[in-house]
């Protein structure tokens, strides 16, 4: 399978696929020769490229929307995770869906892009309410069950991206519906890693990003349950999202086109659809499985070097990504030996988490995030450089 | 590789490992940064009399780069005049942008003479020195 990534031909031991991960030739191909052979404006084109480019997007939004459980029309594209929560937060408000005086509950896991859109909203008098996680980092979804009390909204992560803790969202979801709260989960990291259907879970709105799941950048996925696309108002306005303009207004195009104005990135959702269609052949069962297998070999691996201190469940629930810091080095120096004398690369700082990273105790951690293209050797190599790292700076 | 093995040589291993340089100085001049996206921080004090620094000391918290060039800078400037120190200061800027500078009077920063090459640790590097600017800075607006 590696000889699917080019770039693993580099010899690089790729462990940030939490920030994004590896391209395969089949999606690099499907985006080139969109360009090459195939490129031309979507909608309302009569000639025949036109046509074809958008048969290939709305085919692709088709894919992409049955690799998570949607309707077509209940898939947005946008750039992204982050762009998809702004969307959905300045909608909800619109739409008076959200209002004065509701209640959003979010977990101190949060990246920051499931938290400073939510933050905006205060100013209209909706409030924020947090479940912290113990001192692991871990969240206890019974705290996040016990906290529903009073709220309206629950927006909250499926994997976070500093621990790996995979939360169940069964458990939440079913009690959050019980209680008729409306519930959004950002899916940046779940969506690549785990299994995840809408319709079976029944929650309202899904957020991921193309790039982190083998796809290219600058294209992403707002799932949003029918029963919202006609309250929704575009975030948009324009170009390609009309039914009828006069000069003094204006009716819009069903969903869910009223939601893309301008051209999109029609190349990146070709692209997109070709990333599913690689995991699907390869099988998301066994996506999972790589990836909590690799994950569980690491933090074994880690476990046995006592001068690193792991953050997260250490468990079962942990998937794909595991943090740490060694005794007396810097999380910076500790990535600059790793690639420089290890051809190791992971991230090191406050991963777009920084409640977190206080709740923790720490400025900033080392993290180590896998794919399916990764090996136990990878792993290997990732601790033999930490002796290393230990030997020389800490 | 080699630029590495320099990053994170004896020397400067030394430096950022050497605890006893980080003290307050009561009656100082102080000021702190930080760097956000890593969590380092460096508070100053420096203790002037007649233009010149009596004592410079630091307090923070970081990388090996980062305090090992707070480490080294403390002690360069002490005895120095505020003139030198911004001669200093200016040439650990024209290293830091890899453009030609005075060797002889940056002494053990030298150092990091490959610095320039490595963007991604320049901030690292350039924490403290940023703090000093700006102390540096409100002197010269106060003696205005």
């Amino acid at each position: 399978m590696k000889e699917d990534f080019p770039f693993l031909e580099r010899g690089v031991v790729y462990l940030d696929n939490a920030a994004t991960t590896q391209k395969p030739n089949r999606v690099i191909e499907a985006i080139s020769n969109f360009y090459r052979y195939h490129n031309a404006n979507i909608h309302r084109g009569i000639h025949t490229l036109s046509i074809e480019a958008t048969d290939m997007y709305e085919r692709s939004r088709e894919r992409v929307a049955s690799f998570i459980g949607a309707k077509p029309k209940e898939l947005i594209f946008t750039y992204g995770t982050t762009s998809s929560i702004n969307f959905l937060a300045v909608s909800l408000l619109r739409s008076g869906i959200l209002k004065e005086g509701d209640v959003i509950l979010l977990s101190s896991l949060e990246h920051h892009s499931n938290l400073l859109p939510w933050q905006n909203l205060k100013k209209f008098g909706i409030s924020l309410k947090f479940v912290d996680v113990d001192e692991k980092g871990v969240l206890n979804e019974e705290d996040v069950i016990r906290s529903m009390e009073g709220v309206r909204f629950l927006s909250l992560t499926g994997l976070s991206n500093v621990t790996g803790q995979r939360v169940d969202l069964e458990r939440v979801t079913d009690a959050a519906k019980k209680r008729g709260i409306l519930v959004h989960i950002d899916g940046a990291q779940t969506v690549p890693h785990v299994k995840l259907d809408v319709s079976k879970l029944g929650i309202d709105f899904l957020s991921f990003s193309a790039h982190k799941m083998l796809g290219p950048t600058g294209i992403g996925g707002l799932y949003i349950n029918e029963k919202y696309l006609e309250a929704f108002s575009p975030f948009l306005v324009g170009g390609g999202m009309i039914s009828r303009v006069t000069l003094e207004d204006s009716t819009y195009a069903d969903p869910p086109e009223k939601f893309e104005a301008g051209t999109p990135n029609i190349a990146g959702a070709v692209g997109f659809a070709a990333a599913v269609d690689y995991l699907n052949s390869f099988g998301m069962e066994r996506v999972e499985k790589t990836d909590r297998d690799l994950t569980r070999y690491a933090i074994e691996s880690l476990k046995k070097l006592d001068f690193v201190k792991l953050y997260g469940p250490g468990d079962e629930r942990q998937v794909s990504i595991v943090s740490f810091n060694v005794d007396g080095a810097h999380p910076h120096d500790v990535a600059t030996v790793l690639d420089e004398e290890y051809k190791v690369a992971i991230r090191t700082g406050h991963h777009c988490a920084q409640p977190l990273m206080r709740r923790l105790g720490v400025s900033a951690t080392c993290r180590a995030s896998f794919y399916l293209y990764n090996t136990w050797e990878d792993v290997d190599k990732l601790v033999e450089g930490l002796k290393r790292v230990k030997k020389w700076i800490g | 590789m080699d630029w590495m093995k320099e990053l994170y040589s004896d020397l400067v291993m030394r430096y950022a490992k050497d605890s006893s340089v980080q003290r307050t100085i009561d009656g100082a001049i102080s000021a702190e940064d930080r760097n956000e996206s890593c969590g380092d921080e460096v508070q100053l004090f420096l203790k002037l009399k007649d233009g010149v620094v009596e004592d410079a000391s630091f307090v923070g918290k970081g990388c090996v780069v980062s305090m090992a060039s707070a480490s080294m800078m403390v002690k360069i400037i002490k005895g120095k005049s505020i003139n030198e120190v911004e001669n200093i200061l200016g040439n650990v800027e024209k290293m830091m942008k890899g453009e030609d500078y005075d060797e002889d009077i940056l002494g053990d920063l030298v150092a990091f003479s490959g610095i320039s090459g490595i963007p991604a640790r320049s901030k690292c590097f350039y924490l403290a020195w940023s703090v000093l600017k700006n102390v540096l800075q409100s002197l010269r607006e106060g003696s205005k």
